[in-house]
């Protein structure tokens, strides 16, 4: 398994698992992506995000959605209009600062199970949600043969 | 520098020699009767291939955790990997495609590494 070569499955396993605590325990809705967005300028990644959250559909109003570009080193928390007052902006911005810090150090997982914690802790309780389905966690897989790397098709105005 | 390989191949005839001589030419008795006495094969196997496994046994060991710590992320080395979405929508190549930001406000916050 070479560098950069994905998430192992014990890593894909924590996360998942992080996920399901936030919804059983507090009730609350979190997705993470992992993975490069095609963009032609790192500018537009917080409106890409954006865009990837409105994708979650019906639950994006009470969703939080964490966006992890291990190549291109950005993160970024979106959340729902309906979630905002559990989860301020204040709460989203430390998140952020936990993570780019595990991340620049080299651990990716541990880093989002650690955000996602703490947003969750942050949120308070609520009545529990079902566990996520992680089956199809898997599925956006497209190989961009442009850029040598895999990416979230069709997003940002340049998509290859 | 082609004395060291020289040496031990003088050696290792040396060895072989020794082993398929006669009883007589060995000059302890208690040595005559040994395992590898008269077989080239099983000194072959005593001196060269058992060292030889140890040898293997001992890197594969000393691999084995650098191999397994190989799937650590480094910043530097960019990021390959196909995207994995946790918790996310069912279809999500056809969700992204079809998603509208729309003029909704959304929270939260992003940062760089």
């Amino acid at each position: 398994m070479a560098p950069g070569d994905g998430l192992a499955p014990g890593q894909q396993e924590r996360i998942a698992t992080a996920i399901d605590h936030a919804r059983a325990d507090n009730g609350l809705d979190v997705s993470v992506l992992v993975g490069d967005l095609v963009l032609e300028d790192l500018a537009q990644f917080r409106s890409a995000a954006e865009r990837l959250h409105a994708a979650l559909g019906e639950r994006a109003d009470s969703a939080v959605l964490l966006v992890v570009a291990p190549g291109q080193r950005r993160v970024e928390v979106v959340t729902g209009p309906g979630v905002r007052r559990r989860v301020p902006d204040r709460v989203a911005a430390l998140a952020v600062l936990s993570m780019t810090t595990a991340f620049g150090g080299g651990d990716l997982a541990g880093g989002i199970v650690d955000a996602v914690r703490q947003i969750a802790d942050a949120a308070g309780r609520r009545p529990a949600l079902p566990p996520a389905d992680h089956q199809r966690a898997a599925a956006l897989a497209r190989p961009d043969t442009t850029h040598g790397s895999s990416a979230v098709p069709a997003l940002g105005a340049g998509a290859h | 520098m082609q004395v060291r390989p020289a040496l031990v191949g003088a050696g290792l005839v040396v060895l072989l020699a020794g082993c398929s001589t006669e009883q007589g030419a060995y000059p302890h008795p208690g040595q005559s009767g040994g395992w590898t006495e008269g077989s080239v094969a099983r000194t072959v196997l005593l001196y060269v291939l058992l060292p030889l496994a140890l040898l293997v046994a001992v890197s594969v060991l000393a691999a084995v955790p650098q191999l397994r710590r190989r799937s650590r992320y480094r910043p530097q080395e960019g990021w390959s990997a196909a995207p994995v979405w946790f918790a996310g929508p069912a279809d999500p190549a056809t969700a992204v495609e079809q998603a509208e930001a729309g003029d909704v406000v959304r929270g939260g916050a992003g940062g760089s590494w």
